[in-house]
């Protein structure tokens, strides 16, 4: 063990007689002499020094003391430990006084174990030897009934699709929910709005929804594009999304059709009415470029060629008709996500908070975006619905398709509404008459 | 006639693709997983295309015109530098990960300052005016806006945790948090209505789908 030297400050000491093993009984021990041991009451001036390793020289000599003493054997062990330390530098010393100091051994106490603490050390062994217990077999689940293997839910939901494909393979079963007279909150404010638009208007489009929202994205998007179209509006088109960049160029088929970049004799005139800019990269932080510096994003369209010398960006005597965002007519932000009106929001109005801006959603998110939708220059159609209103209010409509799809709507929901109930229904009788068996 | 062949051939690929889909209603199945593993797949071959073509060659060629501008050049190049910094972290060599911490740094950075920016200026700040509307002289719109205000403040007290309940005020913060939590669960109900129907329109219109190419064959 290795002690500190002031812990052995008794090592110059001779060590106790190693030879007796014997454990010396009170009356021996009251005989023996006493060992001196310096404390500070001793020599204050001497104690100083005492721990520290000094030359022998340099030691001040000790007067022998006789060791009998209780507290002298008691500090024999330290004694003994400083020497076994020292090895063999004080041994020869030790040797002459092996006969004087006995050994003092302590008295060790003998335990008996109680029942518990045997079954805790019987237990702590049992762990040792096999530390994972065996693996119990499950017992086998009980078998399921057929109906129990369908389950509800899948019925319900087979009602559902059956119901519907009946009600669309014989439309005359939806007649009494069908109606020609739609209403959407926000579709006649922006049908104004589209009107007011003409030839020499640029409007900047953004695709911002996925696929899986074509269902009503679509419709929204022939219902507000045909009016554009229909008054030669000049259009911007872009997407920081990339489904949306494929559904934009789904785009250009009506556009060449209605003589969008055509000349009359048939050839192309790209930049003249459209101009495809396609994916930007960035997501929020293309948006902010785009609302510091339209210029900017128009040097380069989908091809890559420069637009910023086109007649959509420039007028016939030379001026710029577009150099930044304040300079459009309006925007149309097609998204599937509330987050994708935040951010236009954020971004985009912001920066040009006059230019009208008009979100085309599913019903969907126009809940979470409400608070954007009622600001002052913001216009907004969701769903469905909004598509056929703003056909209904366009009047170019074809009225029995509309009234088809809104019976066909309305078939939907209610038989939705009555599926929930009547499985709300089935499962609370289920569960009262379980809880009967239970109870007999 | 071509025509009429090609359309009803691509119009026969999405009728399987979406019973391929409403298999789903026999509880997950092998047929199910192919078509979205392929929906999947489509999605990320496409999105790579539409990179490539829209970001990675034009800017590629951009480089290769500004060979002879070394400050255009290094314009061009230096997003890539850092995309490439952002390779470190695939190595297993933890020495060397922390140099992806650059790229991250500037993207987390930049995205933050336009996230906080726009917030302020385009959500929070018109929120509240818009929550504090001028009461004006229609008795209807009055009473709209009186109850704007009511809404907002017993819903910001469902969130009030830090008043304790058992003080005078704290009980008539727990009333107001009761209401706001009611007026909460009304709002979640035109979520859900908002996203079921949605979901019935989509589910309308691939049934549509179905019915029309079936219908079309027979002409």
């Amino acid at each position: 063990m290795s002690l500190p030297s002031w812990l052995r400050g008794v090592a110059d000491e001779p060590p106790p007689a190693r030879t007796s093993a014997r454990t010396p009984k009170t009356d021996e021990m009251a005989s023996q002499p006493r060992r001196r041991v310096s404390t500070s009451e001793d020599a204050e001036g001497d104690d100083f020094f005492k721990g520290a390793d000094l030359p022998g020289w340099l030691r001040p000599a000790e007067p022998d003391l006789p060791s009998g003493s209780v507290e002298g054997q008691a500090l024999d062990w330290l004694t003994r430990l400083g020497i076994a330390e020292d090895g063999g530098e004080s041994e020869s010393a030790a040797s002459s006084d092996q006969a004087a100091v006995p050994l003092v051994a302590p008295t060790r106490k003998t335990y008996e174990l109680s029942p518990e603490q045997i079954k805790a050390v019987e237990l702590l062994g049992q762990l040792v030897r096999s530390p994972y217990p065996a693996p119990i077999a499950q017992p086998a689940p009980a078998p399921l009934s057929r109906w129990q293997k369908i389950g509800l839910d899948r019925v319900l939901y087979a009602l559902l699709a059956i119901i519907l494909l009946v009600g669309l393979i014989v439309p005359q079963i939806t007649t009494p929910f069908q109606t020609t007279t739609l209403t959407a909150p926000g579709a006649i404010a922006l049908e104004q709005k589209l009107a007011s638009l003409g030839p020499d208007d640029v409007v900047l489009i953004a695709y911002e929804w996925n696929a899986q929202r074509s269902a009503e994205l679509r419709p929204l998007e022939q219902a507000v594009t045909s009016q554009l179209i229909k008054k030669k509006t000049k259009l911007i088109l872009l997407s920081t999304d990339l489904q949306g960049t494929l559904l934009l160029f789904d785009l250009r088929g009506p556009l060449r059709a209605a003589g969008y970049n055509i000349d009359p004799d048939g050839k192309a005139f790209g930049g003249r009415d459209y101009v495809l800019l396609g994916y930007r990269p960035g997501g929020e932080l293309a948006l902010r470029r785009l609302a510091q510096d339209l210029r900017a994003e128009l040097r380069s369209d989908f091809e890559g060629q420069d637009t910023t010398e086109t007649l959509l960006a420039m007028n016939f005597d030379g001026t710029p008709r577009v150099s930044t965002i304040s300079d459009l007519s309006m925007i149309i932000v097609m998204g599937d996500q509330p987050q994708d009106v935040q951010v236009w929001m954020e971004q985009v109005h912001t920066a040009a908070p006059k230019v009208p801006i008009t979100f085309l959603m599913p019903q969907e998110a126009e809940p979470m975006a409400q608070p954007y939708l009622r600001m002052d220059n913001v216009y907004h159609l969701a769903g469905l619905q909004g598509a056929l209103a703003m056909n209904a209010i366009a009047s170019d409509a074809d009225s029995a398709a509309t009234a088809r799809t809104t019976g066909q709507q309305s078939l939907a929901v209610l038989t939705f509404v009555i599926l929930l109930m009547g499985g709300g229904l089935g499962i609370a009788l289920d569960r009262a008459r379980r809880s009967r068996r239970g109870a007999e | 006639m071509s025509g009429d062949i090609a359309s009803l051939t691509t119009g026969l690929v999405g009728v399987v693709l979406t019973l391929m889909v409403f298999s789903r209603l026999l509880g997950d199945n092998p047929v199910f997983r192919v078509v979205q593993y392929l929906f999947v797949g489509v999605s990320l071959g496409y999105a790579f295309v539409v990179i490539y073509h829209q970001v990675l060659r034009p800017n590629a060629v951009a480089a290769i015109a500004a060979l002879n501008d070394p400050v255009a050049l290094g314009a061009i190049l230096m997003p890539y530098l850092l995309s490439i910094l952002l390779l470190a972290r695939i190595s297993s060599r933890q020495q060397i990960s922390w140099v992806a911490n650059i790229p991250l740094a500037l993207i987390f950075g930049v995205g933050a300052a336009l996230a906080l920016g726009g917030a302020l200026v385009g959500t929070l700040v018109p929120q509240l005016q818009d929550s504090a509307r001028p009461i004006g002289s229609d008795p209807i719109q009055a009473v709209g806006v009186v109850l704007l205000v009511l809404g907002v403040v017993l819903t910001l007290c469902y969130f009030y945790f830090t008043v304790p309940r058992k003080t005078p005020a704290g009980r008539v913060v727990s009333i107001g948090a009761q209401i706001g939590r009611w007026l909460l669960m009304i709002a979640f109900g035109f979520f859900l209505a908002g996203g079921l129907l949605t979901y019935l329109t989509a589910l309308n219109e691939r049934l549509g789908f179905i019915v029309g190419w079936v219908r079309s064959l027979f002409g």
